[in-house]
């Protein structure tokens, strides 16, 4: 627990967007920690980095776009938005090809965040 | 076509974001014992744009915010839209504006 | 002539390596839905690059990279879904690795 007595929520986006609902289930919820009032953060690891394509356009395949509700979570208080560097660096990707701004994010300081949340959900 | 021919869910909520309308805003106002103001439809816009942007409904606390960033503080603020939207603004303005309930709504 | 059809990600690289396995010069392949990673320019499609490399054919499906804002690298050919029921028509066989 932080001092401030809120939880210490870590949120893992792990998987790409639209092949199954993972995605938009982690985004729900990081929305609903964020509404109650938590202390949250959110990393992007692996192809969970996609979720955060630029040009996401789920119209060809129907499907609603939940993955520009990432856009969102600034506005619901969610600050702390990470990406892994080695996920950027293995799919080509800087965070200039991300839809929002994040902190690019080393192994070790992701496990140092991993080490001190009070929970972490994987997604 | 009117609100009466249109699927709803249990709430009162639009099913089919595509059905929505003014005029059957004006209905679902109706049914809330709203008359809708010049006022009302900037709140019902600025929902409605928040919506196309990220794909959800605003909680009330990102209603206020939302409101307060786009059109300024004295109408950024719980007061104000519990007067034109009694009852829970985030709620009853995105009822209004056709679109899904706000999660985490309680 | 078998079409291969793959539409999963990273996280299954084995399955796509006893896919790239069995696939034989005169095969395609086809990446759908969350398949469409592996079209990408990256340092993870070093199995792609092998089978194209081989001489295989190696497709994505256009509405799949639109939806996930991905472009496909210059060594692959996109498909929308005319071409891929075409693909499907010119294969006497086809096989989808879920």
């Amino acid at each position: 627990m932080s001092e401030t007595g809120k939880k210490r929520l870590l949120y893992l986006i792990t998987r790409p967007p639209f092949g199954d609902a993972y995605g938009a289930e982690g985004l729900d919820a990081v929305l609903a920690a964020a509404v109650f009032d938590q202390d949250v953060e959110v990393i992007f690891l692996e192809e969970g980095v996609f979720q955060l394509s630029k040009n996401i356009d789920p119209a060809p395949i129907a499907m609603k776009n939940h993955a520009k509700g990432f856009k969102a979570l600034p506005i619901y208080g969610v600050e702390k938005i990470f990406v892994s560097m080695e996920a950027l660096d293995k799919f080509a990707l800087s965070t200039d090809d991300l839809s929002m701004p994040v902190e690019a994010l080393e192994i070790d300081a992701i496990k140092e965040k991993m080490a001190t949340a009070d929970h972490i959900f994987s997604f | 076509m009117t609100l009466q021919d249109l699927p709803l869910d249990k709430d009162g909520f639009l099913v089919n974001l595509n059905d929505w309308s003014p005029t059957i805003a004006e209905e679902i106002a109706a049914h809330e014992n709203i008359a809708l103001t010049p006022e009302h439809w900037e709140i019902i816009d600025l929902v409605r744009e928040f919506y196309d942007e990220f794909g959800l409904s605003p909680v009330n606390r990102v209603l206020v915010k939302t409101t307060g960033a786009k059109l300024g503080q004295n109408k950024g603020n719980s007061i104000y839209l519990m007067q034109l939207f009694p009852g829970g603004p985030a709620k009853i303005a995105c009822k209004i504006a056709g679109l899904p309930k706000p999660n985490n709504c309680l | 002539m078998v079409l291969h059809i793959f539409n999963k990600g990273i996280r299954h690289r084995e399955l796509l390596k006893t896919c790239a396995e069995l696939i034989g010069p005169d095969d395609s392949l086809l990446l759908i839905e969350d398949g469409v990673i592996w079209a990408k320019e990256h340092k993870e499609n070093a199995l792609i690059q092998g089978l194209l490399d081989a001489g295989v054919q190696v497709h994505a499906l256009q509405e799949d990279l639109t939806a996930r804002g991905i472009t496909a690298a210059d060594a692959i050919a996109t498909a929308d879904y005319a071409q891929f029921v075409e693909l499907t028509e010119r294969h006497p066989r086809s096989v989808s690795w879920f």
